[in-house]
This record gives structure tokens, sequence and C-alpha cells, in this order.
């Protein structure tokens, strides 16, 4: 029986260097590189009664923890690359077990690293800015219950007419920030109450994009966010990430 | 460039940052113990998350 289990946090080169000072999870010792033939989990000793199954589930209900967890986990691999990134707590039993892991998703893994190699994840946030267009319209009263429909029609019209107006902004912004990209998509927008604003979000686009070319994405999303200023529109890049969002189907 | 704009504050910027990392990454069956993906943990934590950031916000 192990004294310590593994949290990992991706995957390497067998042969890469890590920064001198990398944070850990809570309860973790520095990232180390734990390698198997070409490849290496970047991977920290925990305490196993604090990452069995149960303990875990706990500790992802407590906010503070999770967001210390969220926050190392973040940390160490933006301060490495090239990496594959797992899935935040993936928890290993002993070292045995991580080898077997980068034994058995090898061929997988190191396509991965080749492919993110000298890349970033970059985010852009599609936001409507400008108020309802439509609810300028009736200030004043309507002269009859006829006219009232009229208004309602019309404002409903006009309310349709800037959505669709909006919708095709943002594919095509989408589509422009994708031809600056190596892979792009885009993920369910978020829902008002988690970005704080009551705007609603339109495009949650991802990007990977190569380091090469960085300077270039965010000239475009510049160009874009003057471009489309005027039709209510506001960008809001973040980045650069590791790239979490483009390593989907990775693993056998 | 005033149409960007600023970074979110603490708060948001740790749900964006929670909203990449419980739905991001390989997930890798098998010999682990538990990876996130395994429980709807996005629902969960972003629900006491929301509860936290109202509380803050003293609403």
């Amino acid at each position: 029986m192990s004294t310590t289990a593994l949290y990992t946090y991706g995957v390497m080169a067998a042969g890469a260097r890590l920064p001198s000072a990398l944070p850990a999870v809570p309860g973790g010792r520095s990232p180390r590189l734990l390698a198997h033939e070409a490849l290496a989990a970047l991977v920290s000793d925990v305490p196993p009664d604090e990452y069995e199954e149960d303990a875990l589930r706990r500790h992802l209900e407590d906010m503070d923890w999770l967001e210390q967890a969220a926050r190392a986990h973040q940390e160490v691999l933006g301060a490495v690359a090239p990496v594959v990134p797992l899935r935040m707590c993936t928890v290993y039993r002993n070292e045995d077990r991580v080898r077997a892991m980068l034994a058995h998703q090898a061929p997988a893994l190191a396509a991965a690293l080749v492919q993110l190699g000298g890349k970033s994840e970059w985010g852009v946030k599609v936001f409507s800015a400008a108020g309802d267009s439509a609810a300028a319209d009736g200030a004043e009263k309507p002269a009859s219950g006829a006219d009232y429909m009229r208004r309602r029609l019309r404002a409903r019209d006009v309310r349709q007419a800037s959505d669709e107006r909006r919708h095709a902004a943002c594919v095509a912004i989408h589509e422009r920030l994708a031809e600056n990209a190596a892979a792009a998509l885009t993920r369910p927008a978020q829902r008002p109450e988690l970005t704080g604003r009551r705007e609603p979000m339109l495009l949650n686009g991802v990007y990977l994009v190569p380091d090469a070319a960085q300077e270039q994405f965010l000239a475009e999303v510049k160009q874009l966010a003057d471009d489309y200023a005027a039709d209510g529109l506001e960008l809001q890049p973040t980045g650069p990430w590791p790239a979490y969002n483009f390593v989907e189907g990775v693993a056998a | 460039m005033s149409v960007i704009a600023p970074a979110p504050q603490h708060d948001l910027a740790l749900v964006d940052l929670l909203d990449r990392l419980l739905q991001g990454g390989v997930v890798i069956q098998g010999a682990v113990v538990l990876a996130a993906a395994e429980i709807d943990l996005v629902r969960l934590d972003l629900r006491i998350l929301i509860a936290s950031i109202d509380k803050a916000a003293g609403l």
C-alpha cells in the first residue's frame, strides 16, 4: 500500500524540463515528472486519504478547496509546455498505475503532444452590449387595441431582425477567428448568472492559436471588436490557456 | 480598444476558470481513482459558486 496518491495534471515529453518553483494542489508536494518511455506524467504526491473518491467529492463541494485546487491546476499547466492537460482531479493510487496509463495511452498522448506543441488556447466571448432596441418603441400610449397589436408586432419584428443580425455577426466573427487558428470550436454560452453581466453571451468561441500567430490573432480580435462595436457587440478575449478544449477524444 | 472589457473581477475570473477546468482536459478512464468528469460537477459546483458570489455581492 503506497503512502501517497498521485494527482496528475497533464502529460509531457519524458525529457521536458520543469520551472523550479511550481505551486501544487492542496496538500500536495511540488509537481514532478514521472516518466515511462517517451512520455512523462506531471504529478504531485498527495495524501491518499484526502484524494480518495469520497474525500474528493466532499472537497469539490467546498468552494475554498475547489478554488485552491483549480488555481494550482491552472498555474502548473500554464507554466509548462507542451503539455496535454488532463481533467482536473485525475488521481492515481500509485506510480505503477500512472505508468500503466502512459503505456496504454502512449500513441494518442504522443500525437496530441505533437499537435498541441507551440500552440495555446484562446477564448473569445461575444456579448450583446446594446440594450433591446425594440424596448424604445412604446413611449406613447397606443391609440387603440389594433394600434397596440401593430406596435407589439413591429417590436417583435425589430427584435427578430436585430437577433438575426447579431447571430450572423457572431458566425462571421467565429469564421474570421478560425481562419487565424489551427483549430476552432464553440462552447455553450455561459448563463448571465455565471458571467455576471445582464447582456447575453452570444458566442463562446475557443481557438487553438500557434504562438507565432498570436499577435496576428489578437490584432484580428481588436479589428473585429472595432468593426462590430457599432452593431452593439463586445468581444472579450482570454488567454493564453493550456489547450483544455482541444483534447477531446485523445484518450482511448 | 474601449469595446474590450477590463479583466473580470476575482469571482467571475474563477467561474471562467472552473468552466474550463471542469469541462476541459483529457478524461482517462480505467486506473483512475476519480476523474472529475465522473460526477456532474459542473452543475453541482457552479451552483455553489453562484451562491457564494450572490452572498459576496450581498444579494
